[in-house]
């Protein structure tokens, strides 16, 4: 019995660290591109774009996961997400990866108009392009910046991935709370929370890790 | 023919003009020192000068070719950036880049714009560090120095570029007055040393002693100019002695 739960709660486990993953992998490049859209000098996109991140930051994320889902079907009749499984996690991922990108958005954008403007300068006076000035001055300090607050959000999204299941995503919580039914015993459950804490305990010492290593200066 | 020429220069930002038609020159090998009180426009004159501030009109030379015309648009970024390399400039706050060495801060800008092959720039980095008295910090980062040591790195990696005039912005008005001394003596010996300068400072003493010309800015307007023992010690005009006067109190 232990065995047959653990061997499901892994299943579980695995697709929701490839949730966690791959939402990582999406929200933090698309994250930075969404920063940059809503502190544009160009008034209409920085418009739009904030106007967008203030729609996912303010509605839940279970409701844009089922609009996402739901929505292109029912409305336009037109089922883009595909069929079975892989169509929901293509979903579930979309939606993951615009809300994540928004909420990182925010911190990145937080992290780079906290970085002094005589660092820019500092930069232009010594003939160095904008790119040189953002990618060899700028970002490190930036990412020494917001590597509290990535943190948060990150162990969050450990959490989150278990929304995955309102559109039918077998993830770990799922995996867990079937042998309610089936077997009418909860130990499952209790387990998938242990899961949960060492995969969010993990996370927090590599992070602590990180931030020391960017204790060097300040 | 001098090195700098200033003609005319007018800079606004939005109500208030900050700069009212300002001209002067400088020859080579001299130091120009610039005294007013705060708002007179000393440092958005220097701003405007390193490119940090677009003038509204007026004209920028160097060795008497035009490197800046209010009036015209079209340069290039490149153009623009190589023009601006004439001069270098130390900030009040030295704004040296906290994820590098002292080393690595000199050497930073001539290695991404490939000035010079790289044992060069370490030569150069390293003979600069010297001059300026922190060629046994090169490791250290600047949290890890004070004040008065992270402006002379600050000094370093600006004549790291080789500009043909090296500008300060009040180089001592955020320190510790204990702490002004290195910096004043680093400049005194660049001074010696033939750079040409533009000083903004507070420190009239050190201007008068310093400065080959003072200029005293007043209100976005030229007030005086003359030598600099002559502007201070026997100002001509009203407005200087009353600055002189409330500064010496």
């Amino acid at each position: 019995m232990v065995q047959e739960v653990l061997l499901r709660l892994c299943a579980g486990f695995i697709k929701t660290i490839e949730l966690f993953l791959l939402t990582l992998a999406g929200a933090v490049p698309l994250g930075l591109i969404v920063a940059f859209g809503s502190m544009s000098k160009f008034k209409p996109l920085r418009i739009v774009v904030r106007f967008i991140v203030w729609i996912v930051r303010g509605t839940p994320l279970m409701l844009q996961l089922i609009v996402i889902y739901y929505g292109p079907g029912l409305l336009f009749h037109q089922n883009i997400w595909g069929m079975g499984t892989s169509g929901r996690f293509t979903a579930v991922m979309v939606a993951f990866i615009i809300n994540y990108s928004c909420y990182f958005s925010e911190i990145y954008r937080g992290g780079i108009e906290s970085i002094s403007k005589g660092q820019y300068e500092a930069g232009q006076v010594l003939g160095l392009t904008r790119r040189q000035v953002f990618f060899k001055i700028v970002l490190l300090q930036v990412i020494k910046r917001i590597v509290p607050p990535m943190g948060n959000e990150i162990i969050t999204l450990v959490k989150d991935t278990s929304l995955a299941r309102v559109i039918a995503v077998y993830e770990l919580i799922w995996a867990g709370q079937t042998f309610i039914k089936s077997d009418g015993i909860i130990w499952p459950l209790f387990m998938t929370g242990i899961f949960y804490l060492v995969f969010s305990g993990v996370l927090t010492i590599l992070l602590a890790k990180f931030e020391k290593k960017l204790s060097y200066f300040n | 023919m001098p090195i700098l020429e200033v003609k005319d220069l007018h800079k606004r930002f939005d109500r208030s003009e900050v700069l009212k038609g300002i001209s002067f020159s400088l020859d080579k090998g001299d130091v120009l020192g610039i005294i007013g009180s705060s708002g007179g426009g000393k440092t958005t004159l220097l701003r405007c000068i390193n490119f940090l501030e677009r003038a509204d009109k007026g004209t920028i030379s160097v060795n008497g070719k035009v490197i800046f015309d209010a009036a015209q648009h079209d340069l290039t970024v490149e153009q623009q950036r190589e023009n601006q390399l004439n001069f270098g400039l130390v900030f009040q706050q030295f704004n040296l880049f906290p994820q590098y060495t002292v080393l690595e801060n000199v050497e930073l800008a001539p290695r991404l714009l490939k000035r010079y092959p790289d044992a060069e720039i370490r030569e150069r980095s390293m003979s600069l560090l010297k001059r300026v008295g922190l060629d046994q910090k090169i490791d250290r980062y600047p949290c890890q120095l004070s004040g008065g040591q992270q402006q002379r790195v600050a000094i370093a990696r600006a004549l790291a570029m080789n500009p043909s005039i090296l500008c300060f912005d009040e180089p001592t008005s955020a320190l510790d007055p204990e702490l002004t001394g290195e910096v004043l003596k680093v400049i005194r010996e660049l001074a010696e040393a033939k750079m040409t300068m533009i000083v903004v400072t507070h420190e009239i003493a050190f201007a008068r002693d310093l400065s080959d010309k003072i200029i005293f800015l007043d209100h976005g307007v030229i007030a005086e100019e003359g030598p600099a023992k002559q502007v201070i010690d026997n100002p001509q005009k009203e407005r200087t002695r009353a600055f002189l006067n409330a500064i010496q109190k």
